[in-house]
């Protein structure tokens, strides 16, 4: 099988294209689970702030710039997301930090628009009014029995990341599509 | 098609201009916009709705609300049947069908009434008493006759074809109920910015407001409540829920609701929404409950609450009857009497059981009435299945008959707080509103207006502003002023219970709904079910689908009569969720058939659908059982196939759903030595190990071949069943027991793709994957290596693992590559003749091989047990190392596994089929053990088994039965050792 190259394959098969809102699956990024060796938050946050000019997050929120995004998903555990190509964390974190790829275990996708507010916000137990899930939050929680990390992201409109196991996406994929169907289904507010 | 004899000329909150056929029974039928099946029923002189639950009595409409107990109908027909909704609350829409329940061969000739005529048997606890002798008549008998008499309603067998949907919702403060109460309560708090719900049950605002002529400030109620509902529209933070039932109160302030779609709101969209509310406060605002008053014959159709008959008058522009009396207990029943002055209805009497009433009172009554004071109602007459008569005994003892095709009851009101109590509070009976009230609610929820006892109008709205002002004040939020409106003081006092008149006649119901009368409860407390919540359970007063609403007061009364306590000292029964009935269809939501649950997909999905795959689920995985090809008459042929190209050539299977976990860690190697039997610290970097782990209670909980990737990571995988339980367990061993120690771990499960190429070609097809760019010769690539390795520019990982005892590998990618490795396998490994196997293909291998699975992990079984005992470390501790050595998990006479063939090499053994002696009687004394899996085996051309024998070493060469008594087979089988095959290279 030499000479022959590989092509990373979309998570998301069919697409969501009847929706009231937009749904894209994100390619062209790498995503690592970053973990703080025992008692090294400190001196990871430090590097972190050197290497990425990005403070860790301390909580579930999300911080981002042009070359990385870190998401806080639990105690010392966060998602890194890099552009494919950009240099990996190993040699930037290394020794300081758990690093795992997780690139293929997630399907990202990015939902935006006021309907996918409306949309997520009745699906999630996690209140995302503005005020209550402003950009750069973090949640790990449930889209119906789907265990997902989402995020709010940094833009005046309403945008989420939705970072979906990869083996449920199908699923997902159909979820959305029903969401998105049905617009508000019964709500009379 | 009628257009309602009983319709008023004018008046009601009901649009004339639009004209809404449907169909009760059969006939056709004609209502207004704005009606509810129950108005549109009176409008149109429908007497009778349904027959009672136990006797089979005709019964008309009690209310005009959620309280209604007899006005039980089926909704639509053939799948979209919905049997016991309440006509009170169906919104009329176009072609609606409702049909009448309980009741055989028709509503107006019902043979099963002849229960009626039974009654005297039928009293509480004649079942209890009945059928207890002899008891081998029970299930024959009794039982199947009384399950066809039971139930009421009809579900529809088809499959629901409606759409059902759960959603979400967050608010500061939620307000139930959107009478005069909720409605001021939600506005206060909207205009100071609060984030609001408000739910209201009905399709239209204003609760009371719409059913009594009463004004707020100078504006008809109505028109009030339109122009609140106006200014909250327009309030980005404030939502309205129509049709929505709040229906229980939960810890943290969490409610769940159910709303209905509007009737027109068309395909597509759900027909009820349940939904989650979190708020921070809320305020019950639910409004009280007329009840009825107890007299012998009170069932009749035509004798309703005194509320009801205001409602239908006033809010829908029909009348109940054209010569109505009024019972009345307070001034509030009087007002009933004005109400039908004023829309031109005949009022033949009201009678009124005290003997002193104002004249200001009096004068309500519409002149001409005949008022009889201090007089009771003691019985009622029937013709043509409606009421027509009532006999009065006036206070100086006559009787005399009055005709009369509609009674109005006015008891009293009773609040309807039943959410206050869903989170342990307690009702008490308090003097001052007549009725229990709550008195500890939920913490952050305010009770306010007539579901605090606050009856008038003036106080109501008071309360609300007050419940507002209240829960601004708990969640700091901005406190409005509050403008309470000018409005009626009336009505507002405490109404006596009425017990039955001594001299009634005839069956006088308290409970409707499951006809519950004053007399079970006499006979329940001579009987020493004196209290209320004995009282409930053997009389089922109260535990109908009304929860009560209407008969829970009047039953303590007639308990505290007969016991001679007071009304204070008898707890009201409590209330629990659902506060009102909830469709199963509703909580089932969209997750429903293959949608129960979500599916986890494999990378090599699409190929396996598209080859023949017939697939399996394995926890929420679909995996592949099997690939057949064109040809193959059944399965066992297609896994024969499969079995042998792996034992003869070579075969591919998607192992991606085995648990991956990483982890990482100056002390990963002692965390894992800790976790595991065995030690795997020692295991050298680019090597795997197969471990086991245990429970803490010793018996074993997982295993799989952990690899060590490099000096400070490891990569365990678990079984797919429990990929996740064993990722949690690890968690907490390291959360909870050794946070001390430098470890970090994290799922890589759906992070890659993986396979198995196994077979004694498969070390040709790994050398064509990989183009010669890695040398996978036995010398270079051993036994156990586990290598991170690069495949065509890709990071990849090559593990030499079996679990067939073939030769085999696997090879892993990023999934996001899966299954272009797989598509490329299947190039790589086509000279050789590769076939893709599946999960039985691959138990085969695993019994031939004796190897254990979840049929023998099977949470009962020790390392021991399954012959991987002296895997046990006795260096090191590790988790379920001293349970492990409990006596009884170590007693000799323990079942362990042991490899079964049938003597007569054709026959087949069940999993499943229990051990017994040659000769044993089958009987649990002599049960030995049993088989766990079983499958033939295409090397040997026989079935085989593995299973669980007592004492099963010992006895290797001895004969025993196999009985599956199930499948009607016992054979008799060889216990031979549970390696059925040789290895051959692993």
């Amino acid at each position: 099988m030499a000479g022959e190259t590989w092509t990373a394959e979309p998570a998301l098969t069919s697409g969501v294209s009847r929706s009231a809102f937009t749904v894209r699956e994100l390619d062209g990024v790498r995503i690592w689970t970053v973990m703080a060796r025992a008692g090294g938050v400190a001196a990871l946050a430090e590097r972190v702030e050197a290497e990425y000019g990005l403070g860790l997050p301390d909580g579930p929120r999300r911080t981002a710039n042009e070359g990385a995004a870190l998401l806080g998903i639990g105690p010392g555990k966060w998602l890194l997301v890099q552009p494919d190509g950009s240099p990996p964390p190993a040699g930037r974190l290394g020794g300081l930090a758990a690093l795992v790829d997780q690139t293929g275990g997630f399907g990202l996708l990015e939902l935006r628009g006021e309907a996918a507010r409306e949309a997520l916000g009745r699906t999630v137990a996690v209140d995302l009014a503005p005020g209550a899930f402003p950009p750069g939050s973090v949640a790990s929680t449930l889209i119906e029995d789907v265990g997902i990390v989402l995020a709010a992201l940094d833009d005046a409109a309403p945008a989420y990341q939705l970072f979906v196991p990869r083996s449920f996406i199908g699923s997902v994929g159909e979820m959305i599509a029903r969401w998105a169907d049905a617009g508000r289904s019964a709500g009379s507010g | 098609m009628s257009l309602g004899i009983n319709r008023l000329a004018k008046g009601g909150l009901i649009d004339r201009t639009k004209r809404i056929g449907f169909s009760f029974d059969g006939r056709q039928l004609a209502g207004y916009e704005g009606d509810t099946l129950a108005s549109a029923l009176v409008a149109n002189h429908v007497k009778l709705v349904g027959r009672s639950f136990k006797y089979h009595r005709p019964r008309g409409l009690l209310g005009a609300g959620a309280e209604e107990p007899n006005g039980l109908v089926a909704l639509g027909a053939g799948a979209r049947t919905e049997a016991n909704t309440k006509a009170t609350l169906v919104e009329l829409f176009e072609g609606l069908e409702a049909t009448s329940q309980n009741r055989f061969p028709s509503l107006r000739l019902d043979l099963q009434a002849m229960n009626g005529l039974l009654s005297p048997f039928f009293a509480a606890g004649f079942y209890y008493k009945t059928f207890m002798w002899p008891r081998g008549f029970w299930e024959r008998l009794y039982e199947p006759a009384i399950r066809r008499a039971a139930g009421l309603g009809r579900a529809s067998t088809a499959p629901d074809p409606d759409r059902y949907e759960k959603a979400n919702a967050f608010c500061d403060v939620l307000v139930i109920g959107g009478g005069p109460a909720g409605l001021i309560a939600a506005h206060d708090l909207g205009r100071g910015g609060a984030r609001v719900i408000l739910a209201e049950q009905d399709f239209v605002l204003g609760g009371r407001l719409l059913a009594e002529r009463l004004t707020v400030g100078d504006a008809p109620g109505a028109a009030w409540a339109r122009e609140v509902e106006r200014e909250l529209a327009a309030m980005p933070n404030v939502t309205i829920l129509r049709r929505t039932a709040v229906f229980a109160a939960y810890d943290q302030g969490g409610f769940a609701a159910v709303e209905s779609a509007a009737p027109d709101a068309g395909e597509g969209v759900a027909r009820q929404t349940l939904w989650r509310i979190a708020a921070r406060a809320s305020i019950l605002a639910t409004g009280a409950v007329e009840r009825p008053i107890v007299f012998g014959g009170n069932d009749r159709p035509g004798v309703m609450l005194a509320s009801a008959v205001r409602s239908y008058v006033n809010r829908f522009g029909a009348t109940p009857g054209w010569s109505v009396a009024i019972l009345a207990s307070s001034d509030d029943g009087w007002s009933t009497a004005a109400d039908l002055g004023a829309a031109g209805v005949p009022v033949v009497a009201v009678i009124d059981r005290r003997e002193e009433v104002g004249e200001a009172v009096k004068a309500l009554a519409p002149r001409g009435t005949r008022l009889i004071l201090g007089g009771e109602v003691v019985g009622s007459q029937m013709r043509r299945l409606a009421l027509s008569a009532i006999d009065v005994l006036a206070k100086d003892g006559t009787r005399t008959r009055i005709n009369a095709d509609c009674l109005a009851m006015a008891g009293g009101w009773t609040p309807a707080a039943g959410l206050a109590t869903h989170l342990g509070g307690k009702m008490h009976w308090s003097e001052k509103v007549g009725a229990p009230v709550a008195t500890e609610a939920a913490p952050g929820m305010f009770i306010a207006g007539a579901a605090a006892g606050a009856f008038a109008l003036r106080a109501a709205l008071a309360g609300g502003a007050g419940a507002a002002r209240e829960a601004a004040t708990l969640l700091g939020l901005k406190a409005v002023a509050p403008e309470v409106p000018v409005a009626s003081d009336e009505f507002g006092a405490a109404v006596p219970i009425r017990l039955p008149a001594r001299k009634s006649r005839g069956p006088a119901f308290v409970d409707f709904q499951n006809d519950v009368t004053a007399k079970d409860i006499k006979l329940a407390v001579q009987e020493g079910f004196a209290s209320p919540e004995h009282l409930k359970r053997y009389t089922t007063l109260g535990m109908a689908t009304d929860q009560g609403r209407t008969s829970g007061v009047n039953g303590l009364a007639l308990l505290a009569e007969a016991t001679g306590h007071a009304m204070a000292d008898l707890a009201p029964t409590t209330a629990r969720p659902p506060d009102s009935p909830v469709a199963i269809g509703a909580l089932a939501g969209p997750r429903r058939g293959r949608a129960f649950r979500s599916i986890r997909r494999i990378s090599s999905h699409c190929w396996a659908e598209e080859n023949g795959a017939v697939f399996g689920e394995a926890g929420l995985w679909l995996r592949p059982r099997w690939y057949a090809r064109p040809g193959e008459a059944d399965w066992l042929t297609t896994v024969t196939r499969e079995v042998n190209a792996v034992r003869g050539a070579v075969g591919v299977c998607d192992v991606s759903t085995l648990g991956k976990i990483d982890v990482q860690g100056p002390d990963a190697g002692a965390f894992l030595d800790r976790v595991y039997v065995n030690t795997f610290s020692t295991l050298p970097a680019g090597k795997a190990r197969y471990g086991v782990m245990l429970r803490e209670d010793g018996i074993v909980f997982d295993d799989g071949v952990t690899a060590r990737l490099g000096e400070d990571r490891y990569l365990v995988s678990t079984t797919t069943a429990n990929a996740v339980r064993v990722m949690q367990h690890l968690e907490y061993c390291h959360q909870v027991l050794w946070p001390g120690l430098d470890v970090q771990m994290t799922s890589v499960t759906e992070a890659w793709g993986q396979y198995a190429i196994a077979g004694p070609r498969s070390r040709e097809v790994a050398g064509a994957l990989f183009g010669g760019g890695l040398d996978v010769s036995d010398a270079a690539f051993p036994a156990l290596t586990a290598r991170e390795v690069d495949l065509d520019g890709l990071g990849a990982r090559l593990f030499r693992v079996s679990f067939s005892g073939e030769l085999a590998y696997e090879v892993a990618v990023p999934a996001n590559f899966g299954w272009q490795l797989f598509e490329r396998i299947l190039r790589a490994g086509e000279p050789f003749g590769i076939a893709p196997y599946g999960t039985e293909a691959l138990g085969v291998l695993r019994i031939e091989r004796g190897h254990v699975a979840g049929n023998e992990i099977n949470g009962q079984t020790t390392a021991g047990d399954l012959g991987l005992g002296r895997m046990m470390s006795a260096k090191k501790d590790f988790v379920g190392k001293t349970l492990a050595q409990r006596p009884g998990l170590v007693a000799a006479d323990r079942p362990v596994l042991v490899g079964v063939r049938p003597v007569e090499a054709q026959e087949r053994i069940s999993g499943g089929a229990h051990f017994l002696d040659m000769g044993a009687r089958p009987s649990l004394e002599n049960d030995l053990g049993h088989v766990t899996s079983v499958a033939f085996s295409p090397s040997l051309g026989a079935w085989i088994g593995l299973g669980l024998l007592r004492r099963g070493r010992e006895r290797t060469g001895e004969t025993v039965r196999a009985y599956d008594p199930v499948r009607g087979r016992d054979t008799a089988v060889k216990v031979v050792s549970p390696i059925f095959i040789p290895e051959r290279g692993g």
